[in-house]
């Protein structure tokens, strides 16, 4: 009989332990002073508004996400594309020009990568004022600096022996590295690139609880008057254009492409990357603000102004991200564990659908009813907001592995907890956890959301830093939040390298 | 002459627009027009109505408390250890001034309950999270508390006035110093003797001073909101 090996999967269960704090302060915190309230907010999701106002501004504002959405999902992808073939080794292997370059571009990168869109966004706004374009800029800056990482890193795995026998073939070095390069690249797009879409739109919906336009400034204007039925009807509109997306890119199949498409997509490619850096520059070169702000003194990490409590909002930050990162991680294998009935799997899907549908930031507004603003609660929101998003990871793979094992040990006598946790789980858990160190990153980057509105950490520092216009303590809360994402990416990168 | 509204959901947002000249004209609150003055130089206060010369806001508790209301600005310290919330973080009569009489009535913001303040973004949400419950007390806007009590008597059910604060100044509008490059000379002069000549007499005029809750517009000046700017740089939202 197989014997019970329990460090991988102990180590998804562990972290349900942060309940411990959480449920204390939680508890100690409750009141009911906002039951009225949160039952209208229930009541009106089965009465969403309906009527022809309604439906013209969803339509409009729909139009607005999608546009901002899809131009920044392009222009990341154009982008991410043509900087992660310039910061991977197999470009510096063909094309002689100084390797420091890759070093320097992957530094840039990273810095981009670990700082939240929406954090992007407020710092943009306040520099160039609210329009659409700054929305596109805010979403585009994170999402290449990511893009470029996964398409360097596909690029990693083009084999020595490959790209030995190309370039003996091929003469010329850079015809060699384009047949190297297309076949990964292609797959990336297929495989990253088309879920990077539905990520645009998430995002711009979040960027527009803050102002940038589109639904998810619709939703924000209609709670804030506490007008749940129309918030409803902009949650579900943007629920269903989400949905719609996900069918429509199941279908989009990239097979055989004809030499005159690929000529066509290099072509607007090329232009696009034109205009943006047309537009950049543009943008840059006629902010006397910005100019006046880079030259001004004691704006760079002046360290002497410290924000009022600024290492207990790290601190905070930090201790969110682990809160959250424990709730993502080990709520899911939970509750798959406490049973195995297929209604209650369902049910468990339903609300893992809801909950990755209603932004963070209006869940922790509903929450805030019944609760004092904390970490606790904050680590609620984000956490089940990522537990809705392991849990369909975690249950799509379970679901398609073989049962075999599962049946077999419930045939001996087992329970169904046993069974599944040995027959099953056992199996997933590994790649499990290596999906919930990715996950912990995208995690402390997300704490910039709930942070702002939940009165907690270095998210609500900026906001306040930044509606004063205290530019050396924007810097500061900027700086430390780079600095902790990327120390964090580098711890889990060595956990997920252990793990695989 | 072709006008254009432009919407701005946030107090901040209007600063930059303002700043960035992407808007000629705005209506601010008293704390958000001295942060785009002192960021767009030469910009001109036209005008303010008649009741911002002595704006008020007001502190009001969930009528489960029980609480006797204050005579006098040092009985704020009854709001100690209570569920409050402001309005918006960068409002004038929604967060500035309130957080200005509470600290000097000896009321820190991290003395009510939960260590901190919640900030409910809008004055009519102040209401409405005070008169559900979610908040045991909040301040806002005396205007637009007045105007609820009137119109909508369901939503301040469970709300009293707990204090009425001592007046200030307020909302100004606040125009481009180059108005008369952009469009013509004698621009901005016209501009603001076509606001100050609005009159509650004529019907037209009548639905755009209702709109703003006033019976007119009056002259207002930049120097008016000096102590608006020593207030804000105390409390650290002007640096």
């Amino acid at each position: 009989m197989q014997k019970l090996k329990l460090d991988h999967t102990l180590i998804s269960f562990l972290p349900i332990l942060v309940f411990l704090p959480i449920t204390y302060q939680i508890i100690n915190d409750f009141h009911i002073g906002g039951l009225e309230l949160f039952l209208d907010f229930v009541k009106a999701a089965f009465t969403p508004k309906i009527n022809n106002q309604i439906i013209n501004i969803s339509i409009t504002r729909l139009n607005e996400t999608l546009f901002i959405a899809f131009t920044s999902w392009l222009i990341s992808i154009i982008f991410g594309c043509f900087l992660g073939i310039l910061s991977s080794d197999i470009f510096y292997k063909l094309i002689r020009i100084p390797v420091l370059i890759k070093y320097l571009l992957r530094f840039i990168l990273n810095i981009i990568r670990s700082i939240h869109e929406l954090v992007w966004c407020l710092i943009l706004m306040q520099i160039f004022g609210i329009n659409i374009s700054i929305g596109i800029l805010a979403i585009c800056l994170p999402f290449i600096a990511i893009n470029a990482k996964v398409i360097s890193e596909q690029l990693e795995l083009v084999s020595a022996d490959l790209i030995e026998s190309i370039t003996t073939l091929n003469g010329n070095n850079f015809s060699s590295l384009i047949t190297l390069i297309w076949s990964p690249i292609i797959k990336t797009i297929k495989n990253f690139g088309f879920y990077r879409l539905e990520c645009s739109i998430r995002s711009t919906a979040i960027l527009g609880l803050f102002g940038i336009g589109g639904i998810g400034t619709s939703i924000f204007l209609s709670f804030q008057a506490l007008n749940f039925n129309e918030m409803w009807t902009y949650i579900f509109s943007i629920s269903s254009l989400i949905l719609f997306f996900k069918l429509i890119l199941k279908q989009v199949k990239i097979q055989r492409i004809n030499s005159n498409f690929i000529l066509l997509i290099i072509c607007i490619s090329i232009l696009i990357t034109f205009y943006s850096i047309y537009f950049l520059i543009n943008l840059l070169i006629n902010n006397y603000y910005l100019s006046n702000l880079l030259l001004s003194k004691n704006i760079f990490l002046n360290f002497i102004n410290l924000p009022d409590n600024y290492l207990k909002s790290i601190f905070d930050t930090i201790t969110l991200s682990i809160f959250s990162s424990g709730i993502a991680i080990s709520v899911p294998p939970f509750l798959l564990l406490i049973s195995q009935n297929k209604y209650f799997i369902i049910t468990l899907r339903f609300f893992a659908f809801i909950i990755r549908i209603i932004p963070p930031t209006i869940i922790i507004l509903i929450l805030l009813m019944f609760n004092e603003p904390s970490l606790s609660l904050a680590a609620i929101t984000l956490g089940f907001y990522n537990a809705g998003i392991t849990f369909k990871l975690l249950n799509d793979n379970l679901s398609e592995i073989d049962r075999n094992n599962y049946l077999a040990f419930k045939s001996i006598g087992l329970s169904n907890r046993s069974s599944w946790l040995i027959g099953l789980f056992i199996k997933q858990s590994k790649s499990y956890l290596s999906y919930c160190a990715y996950r912990s990153d995208i995690i402390f980057r997300e704490t910039a959301i709930v942070s702002i509105v939940g009165s907690i950490g270095l998210g609500w520092q900026l906001k306040e830093s930044l509606s004063s216009f205290a530019w050396n303590e924007v810097f500061i809360i900027i700086f430390s939040y780079s600095s902790i994402a990327i120390i964090g990416e580098l711890l889990n990168d060595k956990i997920k390298s252990k793990l695989i | 002459m072709e006008v254009k509204y432009v919407p701005v959901i946030n107090y901040v947002g209007a600063v930059t627009g303002f700043r960035t000249k992407n808007l000629d004209l705005v209506w601010f609150g008293g704390l958000t027009g001295v942060q785009a003055r002192l960021q767009t130089p030469n910009s001109i206060v036209i005008a303010q109505r008649d009741i911002d010369k002595e704006f008020k806001s007001v502190f009001i508790v969930n009528k489960k408390l029980n609480l006797t209301p204050a005579k006098e600005l040092s009985d704020l310290k009854s709001l100690r250890n209570l569920r409050f919330t402001f309005g918006s973080e960068n409002s004038t009569s929604g967060r500035l001034m309130p957080e200005y009489f509470l600290n000097i009535a000896g009321v820190k913001t991290s003395e009510f309950k939960g260590k901190k303040p919640g900030f409910s973004g809008s004055h009519d949400a102040t209401i409405a999270l005070v008169n559900s419950g979610a908040f045991e007390a909040g301040a806002l806007n005396k205007q637009i508390w007045e105007k609820n009590l009137k119109n909508n008597p369901k939503r301040t059910k469970n709300v009293d006035v707990f204090f009425v604060t001592p007046s200030y100044v307020d909302y100004h509008w606040l125009s481009q110093g180059d108005l008369d490059e952009k469009f013509y000379s004698g621009f901005t002069k016209k501009l603001k003797k076509a606001i100050l000549n609005l009159n509650e007499n004529n019907p037209n005029h009548k639905i755009i001073l209702e709109m703003f809750n006033a019976k007119k517009f009056i002259n207002s000046d930049a120097k008016q909101y000096k102590n608006i700017e020593e207030i804000g740089r105390k409390l650290k939202k002007i640096r």
